[in-house]
C-alpha cells in the first residue's frame, strides 16, 4: 500500500515539474531513461535522419484500452507513441501540429472520455498528462510519450516535425504504421504477382496515351456485361508514391465488405455518422474488381469521394500505369438491385478534378495530362451506370503523373 | 413503434409536397456583385463577392446558409498568353460540388423542379479552364463561416507557375466585436511606448501578469500570447488560420468580455473549433500601448474551453493547462505561414499544476510562466524560414 501511494506522488511530481515547454536555465533537468514512457506494443517504426532518431508505435483498439482503462477510439481519440532522440548539441521542439493539426491536449482527452466527472476524479487527467511527450527536446537527451491525435484505422500516416532552435534545417518524417483490427484491401493483392514478367510492358508517351485511349470506357459488373462507371483516371507512380500521396491528402483506405463492416456502414447511414473505412463494392475491369478502394469522408458517409484503382500491365519511364474511376456519392437513394445505394454526382468530371487538385495540395503530383478515353456525355444525354444512376462527362481520362517521395 | 413510423410520416410528408417549382435568379445581374472585390497581377484578374444569407436564398431560391453553405462567386479572366486553371479546392479544401447541393435540395420539388435545379446549379459552376484572353464566372459552394469570409484563390499556369489570391469579403450586417473599437482613440501619441527588443523583454516580464475583473480588483486569466504585428497582418493570419471573428456582443463571448485590460474588455476576439467536436480555442486580443519595429504589440489570452457540462451555462470548463494552448496557437499560425519570427519569454512566475491559481470568473490554470511571443509577416513565410529565437531567460535579463 505504501509503495503504491508513493508511486502515485512521485507521478504527480513528475507531471508539476514537466508542464509546458520549460526554459532552458534553471533547475529543470532533462527526463534520464527511467522516466521515459514504454512504447505500447513492439510494432516499432524507426528512422533516423541526420541528428535525429525517431521511433513510433500506434497502440490498437485494445490495447490503448488496456493502457488508459478506457476505450479512447469510441470519442475519435488515438494515441500515437513517439521518441524522439536527440544526437545534437541544439535544443529542438517537436511540433505537434505537423502530426495532426486537431491533435487533443491530454485534459481535453480526460474531457472527452470522462465528460462528467473529469475534474472530480482529477487521476484521469493525470493518467493522459504524465503520458504525454514533452515538446522540448533538450541538446543530446531522449524524449518519449503519447501524443493524443484523431483516429485513423488501417494505415496511420502521419508525420512526425521537429525544428532545432538554430538555423539548422528542420526534420519532416512520415511514418506508415499499420494499425490491426481492419482488414484492408490491398493488404490480399499482391501487386508484385499480378502480372507475369512476359506480360509487362514499356510504354513511351504515344503508346500510353494509345493504349488509354483503347480501354474499355467503363467498369463493368462480375459477369462482364453491363457498364457501369467511367474509367476517369489514371496514375502513374510506384505504389508507395499512390499510397503516400492518398494518404497525406486524407484519404483513407476502405474495408473489405464482411457482415461487420456492412452492419456499421448501414449504422452510419441511417444516424448520418461518419464511417470513414465503409466497405466499398466490387466493380470489375480487367475481368477483376478493384486491386485498392479508397475514399475520403467530409462529415457524413453520405459525402464520399470513391476511388478504386487496378494496375495495369504497362510501365512508363520505369513507372507502373494504374487506372481508375472516381465517384462522389451525394446521398442515399433506394434502388431495387441493391436495396440502398449511393447517388453519385454525375458531373464525374467535376469529380475527378477534385481529386487532381486534393493531390496536387498534398505536394504529390508531378504533372497531369488529359486523354480521350470514351466518349463525351452532355448534360441532356447523361449515360448510365450499372445501378442506372445518370453520369454526365465534358472530358474523359486526365493521367496524373506521381511525385517520387524524394524527387 | 412511433420511431419506426417517424420515418415513414417524413417519406410521406416529402412524397406528399413534390409540386414546387424551382425558381432561381441570374447570378450576372445579383445585386451583391457590387459589392466584389477585384485582385490582379500581370496575367490573371480575380473578382470575388459573397451574398449573404436573404441574397443567396434569392440567387438560388433555396436556403443554404441554414444548411451550412456559402456560395461564393468568382470571376477569373486571363490576361496573359498562357492557358489558366483555376484550384477550386483552395477556396474550400471540402467544397460542396453543384450538383451535390442539388441532390441535398430535391426534396418538395416537381420532377420539372428538380431538372431545372439540378440544370441552374450545373450552367452556374466556375469552369477551371480559362484559355488566354477569356473570362468565366460562376459560383462555388463552400462551407459557411461567420462573418467575414476569407479565402484563397490559387491559379496555376500551364507550365505549373502559380499565383495566390487571399480575400476577405465582408459580409453585410455582420459587425465584428474589433470593428466598434476605436483602435486610434484608444491612446494619446504621448502613452506609446517604441521598443527595442530588449525593451519589450522587460515589458512583457513587468507587464500585469493577468486581465482583471471589471473592478480592477480580482484577477482573470493570464496574458499567454504577445504579438507583434499590424492590425491586417494580424487579422489576416487568423483568417488564413481558421479562426473566426465573433459578432459584436455575442452571447459566445460573454465570459471573455469580462476579462478587462485598463479597464477594457478585448478589443477583439476570436474562436476556432474542433473539427470532430464542440471544443473551442478562444483568442482575446488588446492592443497594448507600445511598438516593436514600428509594429503595434498585442496582448492576447489563449485558451482552451471544452464546452459546458450538460445545460449548465456557468460552467464553461477550461483546460488549466493554459501552456498547451499558448503552444497551439503559435503551431497554428507557424503552419498557417504567417510567422516571421518567435520567442518564449518570461512573463510570470510559474504556477505549478499541483497548486492552481483560480480566477474571478471561476476557472483555473497552471502554467511554466513563459509567454509565446510572435511577429507576425504581411507575406507568406515558408516553415522553414521562421527564426527561432528560442527563450528569452531571467539570466538573460539580469
Amino acid at each position: 500500500m505504501r509503495a503504491c501511494l508513493l508511486a502515485i506522488a512521485a507521478a504527480l511530481f513528475l507531471a508539476t515539474g514537466c508542464t509546458g515547454m520549460q526554459p532552458a536555465a534553471g533547475s529543470d533537468t532533462p527526463r534520464s531513461a527511467q522516466d521515459e514512457v514504454p512504447p505500447p506494443n513492439d510494432r516499432l517504426f524507426e528512422q533516423t535522419e541526420r541528428d535525429i532518431r525517431v521511433t513510433t508505435a500506434v497502440p490498437s483498439v485494445a490495447e490503448s484500452s488496456r493502457l488508459f482503462g478506457v476505450n479512447m477510439y469510441l470519442s475519435n481519440v488515438q494515441p500515437v507513441w513517439i521518441k524522439v532522440e536527440n544526437l545534437s548539441d541544439t535544443r529542438m521542439l517537436l511540433l505537434p501540429v505537423g502530426t495532426d493539426p486537431a491533435y487533443y491536449t491530454p485534459l481535453e482527452t480526460a474531457s472527452r472520455l470522462f465528460p462528467w466527472n473529469w475534474i472530480i476524479d482529477r487521476s484521469a487527467g493525470e493518467s493522459f498528462s504524465n503520458r504525454k511527450i514533452q515538446f522540448e527536446i533538450e541538446p543530446r537527451s531522449v524524449q518519449s510519450g503519447y501524443l493524443f491525435t484523431r483516429v485513423d484505422e488501417g494505415t496511420k500516416s502521419f508525420n512526425v516535425d521537429v525544428y532545432p532552435i538554430s538555423d539548422t534545417e528542420p526534420y519532416r518524417l512520415t511514418f506508415f504504421v499499420p494499425v490491426p483490427g481492419l482488414r484492408l484491401d490491398h493488404y490480399d493483392v499482391e501487386f508484385e504477382s499480378l502480372y507475369d514478367k512476359s506480360e509487362i510492358r514499356d510504354v513511351d508517351r504515344a503508346g500510353l496515351i494509345a493504349a488509354l485511349e483503347d480501354l474499355p470506357c467503363c467498369v463493368k459488373d462480375r459477369k462482364g456485361k453491363n457498364d457501369g462507371d467511367p474509367l476517369n483516371i489514371a496514375f502513374v507512380g510506384h505504389v508507395e508514391d499512390l499510397y503516400y500521396t492518398l494518404l497525406r491528402a486524407g484519404w483513407d483506405e476502405t474495408e473489405t465488405l464482411y457482415g461487420g463492416s456492412l452492419f456499421r456502414t448501414g449504422i452510419s447511414a441511417l444516424f448520418g455518422k461518419a464511417y470513414r473505412y465503409s466497405p466499398v463494392s466490387p466493380l470489375y475491369v480487367l475481368g477483376r474488381a478493384q486491386d485498392a478502394a479508397f475514399q475520403r469522408a467530409r462529415t457524413s458517409i453520405n459525402e464520399r469521394n470513391h476511388l478504386r484503382i487496378w494496375l495495369t500491365p504497362m510501365r512508363y519511364e520505369g513507372q507502373p500505369v494504374w487506372i481508375g474511376q472516381i465517384s462522389r456519392d451525394i446521398g442515399i437513394r433506394f434502388t431495387w438491385k441493391t436495396v440502398t445505394t449511393h447517388k453519385i454526382d454525375p458531373d464525374v468530371d467535376e469529380t475527378r478534378d477534385f481529386l487532381v487538385e486534393d493531390l496536387a495540395y498534398a505536394q504529390g503530383l508531378a504533372g497531369i495530362g488529359h486523354v480521350e478515353g470514351v466518349g463525351a456525355a452532355a448534360f441532356d444525354k447523361p449515360r448510365q451506370n450499372l445501378t442506372g444512376d445518370p453520369y454526365i462527362l465534358k472530358m474523359t481520362f486526365m493521367t496524373s503523373v506521381m511525385k517520387p517521395r524524394d524527387g | 413503434m412511433l420511431i419506426a413510423a417517424a420515418p415513414l410520416a417524413v417519406m410521406l410528408f416529402l412524397g406528399g409536397c413534390s409540386t414546387n417549382a424551382f425558381i432561381a435568379a441570374d447570378p450576372d445581374s445579383a445585386a451583391f456583385l457590387e459589392r466584389r472585390i477585384v485582385q490582379k497581377n500581370d496575367e490573371v484578374r480575380i473578382a470575388a463577392a459573397v451574398p449573404d444569407a436573404a441574397e443567396t436564398e434569392a440567387l438560388t431560391g433555396l436556403p443554404l446558409y441554414s444548411q451550412g453553405i456559402q456560395p461564393v462567386w468568382l470571376e477569373v479572366t486571363n490576361t496573359g498568353s498562357r492557358g489558366l486553371r483555376l484550384l477550386i479546392a483552395s477556396i474550400d479544401r471540402d467544397y460542396y460540388s453543384p450538383l451535390e447541393v442539388a441532390w441535398m435540395n430535391r426534396g418538395g420539388y416537381s420532377d420539372k423542379g428538380k431538372a431545372d435545379m439540378e440544370r441552374w446549379f450545373y450552367e452556374n459552376a466556375i469552369d477551371r479552364r480559362i484559355p488566354p484572353g477569356e473570362t468565366r464566372s460562376g459560383l462555388v459552394y463552400t462551407h459557411l463561416t461567420p462573418g467575414t469570409k476569407g479565402f484563397n484563390v490559387d491559379v496555376v499556369a500551364s507550365d505549373l507557375d502559380s499565383y495566390s489570391f487571399t480575400f476577405f469579403v465582408p459580409i453585410p450586417g455582420f459587425t465584428a466585436d474589433y470593428m466598434e473599437v476605436d483602435f486610434a482613440g484608444l491612446y494619446g501619441p504621448q502613452e506609446i511606448e517604441t521598443l527595442s527588443d530588449d525593451a519589450l523583454r522587460e515589458k512583457i516580464r513587468d507587464e500585469r501578469c493577468c486581465a482583471t475583473d471589471e473592478s480592477g480588483t480580482k484577477q482573470g486569466d493570464p496574458f499567454n500570447v504577445v504579438i507583434v504585428a499590424a492590425p491586417l497582418a494580424l487579422r489576416r493570419a487568423l483568417l488564413r488560420a481558421g479562426w473566426h471573428e465573433t459578432e459584436a456582443g455575442s452571447a459566445e463571448t460573454a465570459i471573455a468580455r469580462l476579462q478587462r485590460y485598463r479597464g477594457r474588455p478585448p478589443d477583439g476576439t476570436f474562436t476556432k473549433s474542433r473539427p470532430d467536436g464542440a471544443e473551442r480555442k478562444e483568442l482575446r486580443l488588446w492592443l497594448a500601448p507600445a511598438t516593436n519595429g514600428g509594429e503595434p504589440m498585442w496582448l492576447g489570452q489563449v485558451v482552451y474551453n471544452f464546452g459546458h457540462a450538460g445545460d449548465d451555462t456557468d460552467d464553461l470548463r477550461v483546460d488549466p493547462d493554459i501552456d498547451e494552448a499558448r503552444d497551439y496557437f503559435l503551431q497554428d499560425l507557424w503552419y498557417g505561414q504567417s510567422v516571421r519570427q518567435a520567442v518564449y519569454a518570461r512573463a510570470f512566475d510559474p504556477v505549478p499544476e499541483g497548486d492552481p491559481v483560480m480566477t474571478f470568473s471561476g476557472s483555473s490554470y497552471f502554467s511554466s510562466g513563459h509567454c509565446a511571443v510572435v511577429w507576425l509577416s504581411e507575406e507568406p513565410v515558408a516553415m522553414d524560414d521562421v527564426h527561432l529565437l528560442g527563450w528569452w531567460t531571467e539570466e538573460e535579463l539580469e
